[in-house]
């Protein structure tokens, strides 16, 4: 294998480094218009009217509200409740409710200015705890844990909570869109990272069927989640105003308002309850799981799924019942952000562990050391875990670089800064929940060019992750050509057939596994001698006339098998694994936290570009960390408080800390040459293990995050209230 | 309407603007520079970094009078293969939108230290770039790159 | 969208011909030193002059001169990161350089001037947002509003003192040269300022400043904190300056203590700049003097960072602030 595993350098790059590479605000599209959106300035009322100044001059402009939609006035996704445009229900803040398209940005500026929605207030509601109505109610039930308190060593409780996070792509989302051209195709070109989501959106209200709705991702500035659904709205107001406007419309963000109507990911609460032996042995978990979904359904059901399935985290118990419900509320609604409901279960479990090493007087590796998840084991929806599993593994290797398992787990310290350790251990199934997969029916095409070149067509964007070079070493090392014999098309539903989302960490396992298969029917179908070249061997195969494409689609892994019902069997085709130790420093005078080292062991089953993979495992992991204390998400009467890059922060170049990355390989059999997921992962373990080290370090429990300043301050203070002001 | 004429990837240039236009919509929407990208519009993200006279700057808070007759260098004109090189080899390039503005504060910096002679360290790049905002790499493929460029550690 | 409003720009050749200008134009116009923070402020409508004049072409206000006599005189537009490079006033003026190496980034730095970070707008949770989210609140009484929602009864605005150098070369008795109608005169930085979060300079609104005069960097030695949340980009929540003289028999003769990012003006911490002179920096000296500063910290809810968690730190920074001018 000449590409997989090895350190190539990615085919972007090149033009990136250079400034070359178009993304959707670079496309030089003659005679557009641009686009943009009127919005409610409430969270909860109903449209009563839109009122437009005289002292405008609308012919100047083109305004579209919803009863201009030729179709369904809906975002369709999962539950088509979301309108693209408001007819009469607001419920959140910064709803659209027309949208305007001009010549320059004075005219649409002040356009936007002279429409003036009147809307009559409702009482909204901002708390998820109180809200009556729920998007969607999970149960997982796996032996009977009712059954065991009494017997139990110990019973521990904890309730931990996680605030929302902001993916801060640093390319802010935008679209352009085409009016229909003379066969009735429309076009959208976007910061985008699932084309065939934009084309179903735009189907629905434009309209139209699939063959004239076309979507292209455009090379994509950052989506960590933040551009899996959002990009369905923009590309439907962009065709909706371009076809009003007869020529096409660039529907670009500033970054004021991608923050404010953009989803984030979802607060959440989740309540433990654990019956432990006097070994550690966990007998029983008892979890409950609640998140704000806000103002639409959006992805919120998938986000809960993946939550409450990683909610006990990849330990072994044989009585667990996890309750998951996420509810209605009149915040913006939340959205998929890297890791998808697992950060914040994976949060509390690892606390959890946490409080029962500390109740035990165990160390706080030896419990998860003792309770891990190995071959043999089921989880708590029954599924036998028989292939890659690597939790022992990648514990093991982040216990041995950072020596963390002798460290003395919260022993009392002293002086003005105090240093302490954390650890976590984590999971995260790789592809989409129980039967997406099998639903959605992913397919790849790779066919041979008349130069003896593959093209392989997929839709899975390059969204900075590296899938172009992930799958180009996949095809060339199936093939058995070289990667510049293979050329990827552009992720465009009018070229590439539909291989799914990219999302889930399943562009590598999933999109990867059916090119390693196309290519593999390729290679087999060209044959002649190997010895030759690929590459001549192919073109003569076409130029005798030989069939040389070849179109694939995916099927489950035999033996899996989903009950969505019940909630049991094998949520997903196979798990990765990931361990974290943070070091941190604190000034228990000022609770500043300094990260001091980091150390991450992650599983992929196999890297297919090491580089890359670890490329993702260190971005992610600052994700973790800022999540962990830095990034602060909240609102204020349904209104993002922080909507510019000023108070909306994330990490700089002198916050993020030195890290270590240790990839541990357990190939998974059903995976391109082994390999699972790696995007999300590091999303999982940063926050706890930071917050371990901050509870090691200072004596104090750190059961929400972001652990900033603030609350630690005021956590100390229950401890040591004689320090109050 | 003013008539700037500056210097641009070392050619001299002459365009019709407003005066208070952005220097990043200049670049961008005159002259085809979209090399330059927009991530805040207030100084908060540095991906809109150039070199005025060497020195990087938030093009999104430059008005264009402001630039007259000065030297500004974008990626376009960047030169320095080392320094794109290294970034395409380290992993300091992920989704691209921040590496325009990574490269030419890298640049900056690197001269500058040669120029005075100072050492270049991790801390010291850390400090240099914590302008500019990464949200896919945790910075460490940056600085891998920004060291390997320098001839330093790899 | 974040693009600058129309208004005329300006670019006066002299010192005179912009004090004419701005006389001119009133309270429509604005100076404009490196803009890093006027532009965004219009960009958002928080401040909305329609004349904005340019110093840029000023002659002789850009460099760094130092004296014989060991002071040193620093034009107005002498950019921030010339400042911070700058060896002479890295060794003799540390905490100053300091504190201009603290401020927001290293690119910011490359634009902005000394100038600009002197006479900082002040600012406010409720004031330093997008348009949209100040006119959701009705906006607020430092622009386009009535009411100040820091403290909503009161009779003023409560904006706070941003800067990071200002309570450095408060407390370090710097001149500042202001240039008038009637010419140039030469103040105590520290008279510059006012409490009041709208009307936070004394100096009249056409009144140009020229020049920074650091003393002799004898018989004192200063320090600078700053609390904020990255080691970058932000503001001061909270920033202290301290600046204390010693005899040699290290008797502290004169302390002068200012809190940054606490109050519309760097506060002075009179009962701890007290508590020091007539003392040497003993531990003790120096706790004292510390938990002396929580009166004068008035923290509010104008900044990031939570009111408590500011009040709590700053006698801390303070003690730590005056131990290392030890």
């Amino acid at each position: 294998m000449a590409f997989v595993g090895a350190f190539t350098r990615r085919p972007d790059a090149d033009a990136k480094v250079r400034g070359a590479a178009r993304y959707v605000a670079d496309l030089d599209v003659p005679d557009a218009w641009l686009g943009g959106t009127v919005r409610a300035d409430v969270a909860r009322g109903r449209l009563v009217r839109i009122d437009r100044d005289p002292g405008f001059d609308f012919t100047r402009v083109v305004v579209v509200t919803a009863a201009d939609i030729p179709g369904r006035n809906v975002v369709a996704l999962i539950t088509d409740d979301q309108p693209l445009l408001a007819q009469d229900a607001i419920e959140h803040h910064g709803e659209p409710i027309a949208l305007v398209a001009a010549p320059d940005r004075a005219t649409l500026l002040a356009a936007l200015a002279a429409l003036r929605p009147v809307i009559a207030a409702r009482t909204p509601c901002f708390d998820m705890e109180a809200s009556a109505v729920v998007w969607k109610r999970i149960a997982i039930d796996r032996g009977d844990v009712d059954a065991v308190w009494a017997k139990a060593h110990r019973v521990v409780e904890g309730t931990f909570h996680t605030g929302s996070q902001e993916q801060m792509y640093i390319e802010p989302q935008g679209c352009v869109a085409w009016p229909p051209d003379r066969h009735g195709v429309v076009v959208v070109r976007g910061s985008l990272q699932c084309p065939y989501y934009v084309q179903k959106a735009l189907m629905a209200a434009l309209d139209l069927p699939a063959e004239r709705a076309r979507v292209v991702a455009c090379t994509v500035g950052g989506g960590f989640g933040g551009k899996e659904d959002y990009p369905s709205v923009i590309a439907c107001h962009a065709a909706l105003l371009a076809r009003a406007a007869g020529r096409p419309v660039k529907l670009l963000f500033d970054r004021h308002e991608d923050l404010a109507v953009t989803p984030k990911r979802h607060p959440c609460r989740v309540w433990h309850r654990t019956a432990v032996a006097a070994d550690g042995t966990l007998l029983a978990m008892d979890i409950d799981v609640r998140m704000d979904g806000g103002a639409y359904t959006t992805l919120s059901p998938v986000v809960l799924s993946r939550g409450v399935l990683h909610a006990t985290g990849p330990y072994r118990c044989a009585n667990v019942r996890v309750r998951g419900a996420v509810v209605a509320t009149n915040h913006v609604p939340y959205g998929a952000f890297r890791g998808f409901g697992a950060p914040q279960t994976c949060f509390a479990v690892e606390r959890q562990m946490d409080r029962i090493a500390t109740e035990l007087g165990m160390h706080p590796v030896a419990l998860r050391r003792h309770n891990a998840l190995a071959p043999g084991d089921r989880t708590a929806t029954g599924q036998l875990l028989d292939d890659s599993v690597a939790a022992h593994a990648v514990l093991d290797a982040v216990v041995a670089e950072t020596g963390c398992a002798r460290m003395p787990w919260r022993t009392q310290k002293r002086g003005r800064r105090r240093r302490g350790f954390g650890v976590s251990l984590f999971w995260h199934g790789a592809g989409f929940t129980g039967s997406g997969e099998t639903k959605l029916k992913s397919r790849v095409a790779a066919a041979v060019l008349a130069d003896g070149r593959v093209e392989v067509a997929a839709a899975a964007t390059e969204i900075g992750q590296g899938t172009e070079a992930m799958l180009r070493a996949i095809a060339a090392d199936s093939l058995g050509c070289g990667a510049a014999d293979v050329a990827l098309t552009e992720p465009d539903t009018g070229r590439a057939p539909d291989s799914g989302p990219t999302v889930a960490s399943r562009t590598c396992m999933i999109v990867g596994g059916l090119v390693a298969q196309a290519c593999r029917q390729l290679r087999d179908r060209v044959g002649g001698d190997e010895a030759r070249p690929f590459r001549d061997r192919a073109a003569a195969f076409v130029r005798d006339g030989g069939d040389g494409r070849v179109e694939v689609e995916y099927h489950a892994p035999p033996g899996i098998v989903w009950d969505e019902a019940n909630y049991r069997g094998d949520a997903y085709p196979v798990y990765g694994y990931g361990a974290d130790v943070v070091e941190v420093e604190v000034d228990v005078a000022t609770f500043a936290v300094k990260v001091l080292r980091f150390c991450t062991a992650i599983d992929v089953g196999r890297a297919i570009q090491p580089g890359l993979v670890r490329g993702q495992i260190e971005g992610g992991s600052l994700q973790a960390l800022g999540f962990g204390h830095l990034e602060v998400v909240t609102t204020q009467a349904g209104r993002l408080r922080q909507d510019r890059m000023a108070t909306c922060i994330i990490p700089t170049a002198v916050d993020a800390p030195p890290m270590r990355v240790l990839l541990v390989e357990r190939p998974f059999q059903h995976g391109p040459f082994g390999a699972k997921g790696v995007g999300e992962m590091p999303a999982d373990g940063g926050a706890p293990a930071l917050a371990a080290a901050i509870e090691d370090a200072i004596g104090i429990a750190v059961d929400a995050v972001p652990a900033t300043p603030e609350r630690l301050l005021a956590a100390w203070l229950q401890t040591h209230p004689e320090e109050a002001l | 309407m003013i008539d700037l004429r500056f210097r641009v990837n070392g050619e001299w240039r002459s365009v019709r603007v407003p005066p208070l236009a952005r220097l990043l919509d200049v670049l961008r929407e005159h002259l085809a520079l979209t090399g330059t990208k927009e991530g805040c519009g207030e100084g908060e993200c540095g991906a809109c970094t150039v070199l005025v006279d060497g020195a990087p700057v938030n093009s999104c808070l430059v008005p264009a009078c402001q630039v007259a007759d000065r030297d500004v260098v974008t990626i376009e004109g960047a030169g320095h293969e080392s320094i794109q090189e290294a970034f395409a080899d380290c992993g300091g390039v992920q989704c691209g939108i921040c590496t325009p503005g990574m490269i030419l504060a890298t640049r900056a910096c690197l001269a500058e230290w040669t120029a005075r002679g100072e050492p270049c360290t991790e801390a010291g790049l850390r400090r240099a770039l914590a302008g500019n905002l990464c949200r896919c790499t945790g910075y460490g493929g940056i600085i891998a790159a920004a060291l390997r460029a320098h001839g330093g550690a790899t | 969208m974040l693009r600058l409003p129309t208004f005329t720009y300006h670019r006066p050749q002299t010192a005179a011909e912009a004090v004419a200008l701005a006389s001119e134009h009133g309270r429509e116009a604005m100076y404009v030193a490196g803009g890093t923070d006027l532009y965004p402020n219009m960009k958002r409508r928080q401040q909305t002059p329609t004349h904005v004049i340019s110093l840029q072409d000023l002659p002789g206000i850009g460099a760094v001169e130092v004296h014989p006599q060991g002071g040193v005189r620093i034009g107005a537009m002498t950019k921030l990161s010339t400042i911070e490079h700058h060896p002479h006033l890295r060794q003799h003026f540390p905490a100053f350089a300091h504190a201009v190496r603290e401020i927001s980034t290293p690119l910011l730095r490359n634009m902005g001037t000394i100038g600009g970070n002197l006479l900082l707008d002040t600012r406010c949770s409720y004031y330093d947002q997008s348009h949209e989210w100040r006119e959701s609140i009705d906006f607020c009484m430092k622009k386009d509003g009535a009411i100040c929602w820091v403290a909503p009864g009161s009779p003023r605005c409560w904006a706070v003192q941003s800067s990071d150098t200002v309570p450095v070369v408060c407390a370090m008795e710097c001149d500042v040269e202001l240039v008038g109608k009637n010419g140039p005169r030469r103040l105590r930085a520290s008279e510059l300022y006012r409490d009041d979060g709208i009307q936070y300079l004394t100096k009249q609104p056409e009144e140009l400043l020229t020049y920074l005069y650091l003393p002799p960097a004898t018989g004192f030695k200063a320090s600078y904190l700053k609390l904020r949340r990255r080691d970058s980009f932000d503001f001061p929540v909270l920033g202290v300056a301290a600046c204390v003289w010693t005899g040699v028999d290290g008797v502290v003769t004169k302390a002068n203590i200012r809190l940054g990012g606490a109050g519309s003006y760097a506060i002075p911490a009179s009962e701890s700049e007290k508590l020091l002179v007539g003392s040497k920096l003993t531990d003790e000296v120096i706790a004292a003097a510390g938990t002396a500063a929580m009166k004068p910290a008035r923290t509010m809810d104008n900044t990031d960072g939570d009111v408590y968690w500011r009040k709590k730190v700053a006698p801390v920074f303070v003690a730590r602030a005056i131990a290392a001018c030890r």
